[in-house]
């Protein structure tokens, strides 16, 4: 039997103790959430110890691996915590918000033997798993263009509904860190390693923090004539369609200005 | 697969093979659009898999080193947007 220990007891964590519900030979034996109340609630649902304490959760056994879902910039911190307890340690994406971070996690459980290891879930869904067999087995050659988009959307409540998503201390950047990450690890595991990258990265809708370089910015959705969707490294489709829905109704407004219908003014 | 002549036209990746090694996977990757995971058997997956690995002694599915490659190439990006230049993602190891 092994016996798991979520750190965690949000959103995510749920998911995690109804994954390891479901899997004989692995039962959730303790629980840590920051929010006392959350960690209460996840635990008597999984039949759990609770805890808020981080030390005296990684105390409990018997317990041989934690599945961290915390806010992404805690994970090295508790990750490397939980190894120097010889627990083995999965880490919700991302492993944790820099590389230097992540360096501290793996050479901490390097050092403790303990197994590292992330989620990345879409690795296991069938349709990715075959286009992985296939590239791996030389089926389809040599890949010479890999291009991928994201279009999921994260309304204001997302962000609004946590104290942690959108800021640079926590989520390391926005969408494209804690979404993005997702298609930027299927392209690198599909495709291989990447030589040089050139970004460009902004944040249009939403006023949350935005990771450039050293410092914070907060920027504010832009509504200029200049709005353009390409602009974007991660966009929500909304995003994507609300740029162009945006130039549009100026278009529509130019032209009734000008006395002039056109399909287009008469759409909306 | 669907050839044309000698040229790959198309492949389905969407429909079940048999025999297909994760077939109980339910959801395409179109799941994580939402932030709610309302298909937990992918996650299940990956818990199988770490233990597995655990008791085989093998690194899993995805360890840390592969973990830290996608942090860098945001992290690269991010770099390369705040000073409008290419970025070299530094090498693992």
């Amino acid at each position: 039997m092994i016996q798991i220990g979520l750190i965690g007891a949000g959103n995510i964590s749920q998911t995690h103790a109804d994954a390891a519900a479901q899997i004989e030979g692995a039962r959730v034996v303790a629980v840590c959430g920051r929010t006392r109340e959350h960690a209460d609630r996840l635990a008597a649902r999984a039949g759990a110890a609770a805890y808020d304490d981080l030390e005296r959760f990684l105390a409990y056994r018997p317990m041989d691996m934690v599945v961290i879902g915390s806010p992404s910039g805690l994970h090295a911190e508790q990750g490397i915590a939980a190894a120097r307890h010889g627990l083995h340690v999965l880490t919700e994406k991302p492993i944790d918000t820099s590389t230097s971070r992540a360096d501290r996690l793996i050479a901490e459980a390097a050092r403790a033997g303990v197994t590292l290891g992330v989620i990345f879930q879409d690795r296991m869904k069938p349709d990715i798993a075959r286009l992985k067999a296939l590239i791996d087995a030389g089926r389809l050659g040599m890949p010479i263009l890999a291009s991928a988009s994201v279009r999921w959307h994260r309304p204001l409540e997302y962000y609004k509904g946590s104290a942690w998503r959108g800021t640079q201390a926590l989520d390391g950047g926005g969408a494209l860190m804690n979404q993005g990450v997702h298609t930027v690890d299927l392209l690198l595991w599909l495709f291989g390693p990447v030589r040089r990258v050139f970004g460009k990265v902004t944040t249009r809708l939403h006023a949350i923090e935005v990771g450039h370089g050293g410092g914070h910015a907060r920027v504010r959705e832009r509504r200029d004539r200049h709005d353009r969707s390409g602009d974007v490294g991660v966009p929500g489709i909304r995003a994507a369609d609300r740029a162009h829905r945006i130039g549009r109704d100026r278009e529509a407004r130019r032209r009734s200005a000008r006395g002039d219908r056109s399909p287009q003014s008469a759409e909306r | 697969m669907k050839l044309e002549g000698d040229r790959l036209a198309a492949i389905d990746l969407l429909s079940p093979l048999s025999g297909d090694v994760v077939s109980e996977v339910s959801a395409v990757s179109v799941a994580a659009s939402s932030p709610v995971v309302s298909d937990i058997s992918a996650h299940r997956a990956v818990f199988e898999d770490f233990i597995a690995a655990i008791a085989r002694g093998v690194p899993p599915m995805c360890d840390g080193a592969q973990g830290r490659a996608s942090v860098a190439v945001i992290e690269a990006i991010y770099r390369s947007s705040s000073t409008e230049q290419p970025v070299d993602v530094t090498p693992i190891e």
